[in-house]
């Protein structure tokens, strides 16, 4: 009991910090709006101008923000989990590099944008599906199938590909569009529309539904392989279904957020720091860490310049890395 | 005896090798030499000859250039390996590279009229500053780290690292500029860095030749090598500052190029056996090999652009890091 007690406890209070958060990024920006005045546009009244900058901007981009951060903490944990490893992440699985390299060649190819800006989330998720379909066959042998430290490094390997790549359409790019395209591989929260979200919605809702459902899954692989087989789960088939609609979660959320890594790092080893093993808590936990640090980002990012937005993937892995090394310090490989 | 005849065949037909790159690459490029060219450029130069003068002003430094790089960061890279005793460590997987060019990023925001001897001591320093943080973790912990492990963690590092440097140069509106530096390649090393920056590399080249039998005991455990009356942490010490000196100035001169300290000492350990003290001659030599040769396709292939010859070491380097992973290596 006192351990439900304590999830519910740090559910509500992370709740709550969004909450702020997300009112403090509505604040922020170019044009100032208080809190009064936002009342005032929730009531009825209020400039025009005022509703088309907080309903058509801010609020899209503070919920993909929420989404996202929720979505790739997730990803992170299920791949944390069923491959047994702390330091594991969607980005190491070829995912950002891969979604990166598509968005970039879509850049350097396609010189009308604005009427193709639905294509580039489209292109970005192809990519990443693509690396990680590559990913997964180089992992694979014949005798083994796919070993988890077989498939972390394969992604390791072909991330670098990937980026050496890049460089060769880097030198192509006009000034505007390279602006755009590191902007985007930093992670910078573009797709800041209400289509956006619909887009993303039901990938969110069914992918997540999915992990959810197979939180029981996940907890025999804490257990170890043996365990977990002599319990009658089918080890290999439940790994790839798990890892596949975490790609496919991250992937999707990377494809509107841009390459932002460190979230699937940092936050499932924190939930289970403070939650312990049970995988349905812990991914709760984890998933709401994941918004809150996100929206943490974003909103500090606005905050500590007004001239450039820093990209919120910079604000992101500047808070996560420190807590990275010490999970590195204390992990015991 | 039998190895050791072995180890003088292998490494003397390396060294035929690489002299053969190097007249190929000194006679190659966006404009070919006839030999004579070549010849007369090198012992009766003409400064009138444009032809000579290219050869002898652009090509020569770039291909020494080329050919120290090479070593440079094999020679890391077998030394890294070494002191972690891990088969995956690389100045490019372990997040060095990355410090180095968040350092030049700064030093390219803050200070825009330094010169490249003063910017290379920024590359170093970033160097210096990213080992100390990879290695000072994995130290910190008891067990030995795992080989996924030291390459996810260095994976992290050169995100964290690589993130700042891009973020501070969208803020500052660096653009491109950066970008041409980070694959700009081996084209703009000249005469003044070689004269300025070769004898530091050769240094830290010949310290490492002179480290081959300490590191040798490094495979040892710590106790054993303590009760043969060697210090250790001099060892390592040692070995480390080369490592910063050799990957610093590399990354300063040519860019991030990941791989070559992966691929080059498993061939070399593969050709001669683990002896250090052949491993480490074959690896310099290979290393200048892999460079020379990755350059001179990055030349010859779409003349006269020039691709980034970062990428032609990555279509080497990731077919080989993915046979590593998928070799049933017990420690991996």
């Amino acid at each position: 009991m006192i351990k439900k007690a304590k999830l519910t406890t740090w559910i509500i209070t992370l709740t709550i910090t969004i909450i702020i958060l997300a009112i403090i990024n509505l604040n922020t920006g170019q044009m100032k709006v208080t809190p009064a005045e936002i009342w005032q546009l929730i009531t009825g009244s209020g400039t025009y101008a005022q509703s088309v900058v907080i309903f058509d901007f801010r609020m899209p981009r503070i919920i993909i923000a929420i989404l996202v951060g929720f979505a790739l903490a997730i990803a992170g944990d299920v791949i944390q989990t069923t491959t047994q490893n702390p330091m594991a992440d969607t980005s190491f699985l070829g995912i950002n590099a891969g979604a990166g390299l598509a968005v970039m060649i879509f850049i350097a190819f396609i010189k009308n944008q604005d009427a193709n800006l639905f294509m580039l989330p489209v292109m970005a998720l192809l990519g990443a599906l693509i690396s990680t379909v590559t990913v997964f066959f180089f992992a694979y042998k014949k005798d083994t199938g796919i070993t988890a430290n077989r498939l972390l490094l394969t992604g390791v390997a072909l991330s670098g590909c990937f980026s050496s790549v890049m460089v060769l359409f880097t030198l192509k790019l006009s000034p505007e569009n390279y602006q755009f395209v590191m902007n985007w591989l930093t992670g910078s929260i573009w797709g800041t529309s209400w289509s956006f979200i619909l887009i993303f919605l039901p990938w969110f809702i069914i992918f997540t539904t999915i992990i959810f459902s197979k939180s029981k899954v996940l907890d025999t692989f804490n257990l170890g392989d043996e365990v977990a087989q002599s319990l009658g789960i089918s080890l290999h088939r439940e790994r790839i279904i798990l890892i596949g609609a975490a790609v496919i979660l991250a992937g999707v959320s990377v494809s509107i957020s841009g390459g932002i890594g460190f979230i699937g790092l940092i936050t499932p080893n924190l939930a289970k720091r403070i939650i312990g093993f049970k995988s349905n808590k812990r991914m709760l936990l984890s998933g709401t860490l994941g918004s809150c640090l996100l929206i943490a980002s974003d909103t500090l990012g606005k905050c500590l310049s007004t001239t450039t937005e820093i990209p919120v993937g910079v604000i992101v892995a500047i808070i996560g890395a420190p807590y990275f090394f010490y999970i590195l310090i204390k992990s015991n490989s | 005896m039998n190895s050791r005849v072995r180890f003088t065949i292998q490494l003397s037909i390396e060294i035929i090798i690489l002299c053969i790159l190097l007249l190929l690459s000194i006679r190659y490029g966006a404009n070919k030499n006839s030999n004579d060219t070549v010849m007369n450029a090198i012992f009766n130069y003409q400064s009138s000859n444009l032809d000579q003068q290219i050869i002898r002003q652009i090509r020569i430094p770039r291909v020494i250039g080329a050919a120290l790089i090479g070593s440079a960061l094999a020679c890391s890279g077998a030394l890294m390996q070494c002191v972690t005793k891990n088969p995956m460590a690389d100045s490019g997987l372990l997040g060095i590279n990355s410090g180095a060019a968040l350092m030049l990023t700064m030093s390219f925001i803050f200070f825009p009229k330094l010169s490249t001897q003063q910017t290379t001591i920024f590359s170093v320093f970033g160097a210096a500053l990213a080992s100390i943080l990879v290695f000072g973790l994995s130290s910190m912990k008891k067990a030995q780290l795992s080989p996924t492990i030291l390459v996810l963690a260095g994976m992290a590092i050169s995100a964290f690292f690589t993130a700042l440097s891009e973020g501070l140069a969208l803020i500052s509106q660096l653009k491109q500029d950066l970008a041409f530096w980070h694959f700009g390649g081996i084209s703009a090393v000249n005469w003044n860095q070689l004269i300025h920056l070769g004898p530091w590399v050769i240094g830290g080249l010949l310290v490492a030749l002179l480290l081959t039998p300490n590191l040798n005991l490094l495979n040892l455990s710590d106790d054993s090598i303590q009760s043969l009356g060697k210090n250790i942490n001099i060892i390592r010490s040692i070995t480390l500052i080369c490592v910063v000196i050799l990957s610093g100035i590399s990354v300063a001169l040519v860019g991030a190029v990941a791989f070559v300290g992966l691929i080059i000492p498993h061939i070399a350990k593969f050709l001669v056996g683990a002896d250090y003290r052949q491993v480490m001659p074959m690896t310099l030599i290979l290393g200048a090999n892999l460079t020379l040769c990755a350059d001179l396709i990055a030349r010859t292939i779409n003349p006269p652009n020039e691709t980034p010859f970062g990428i032609i070491i990555s279509l080497v380097g990731v077919p080989f890091f993915i046979y590593l992973a998928r070799k049933d290596n017990q420690r991996i």
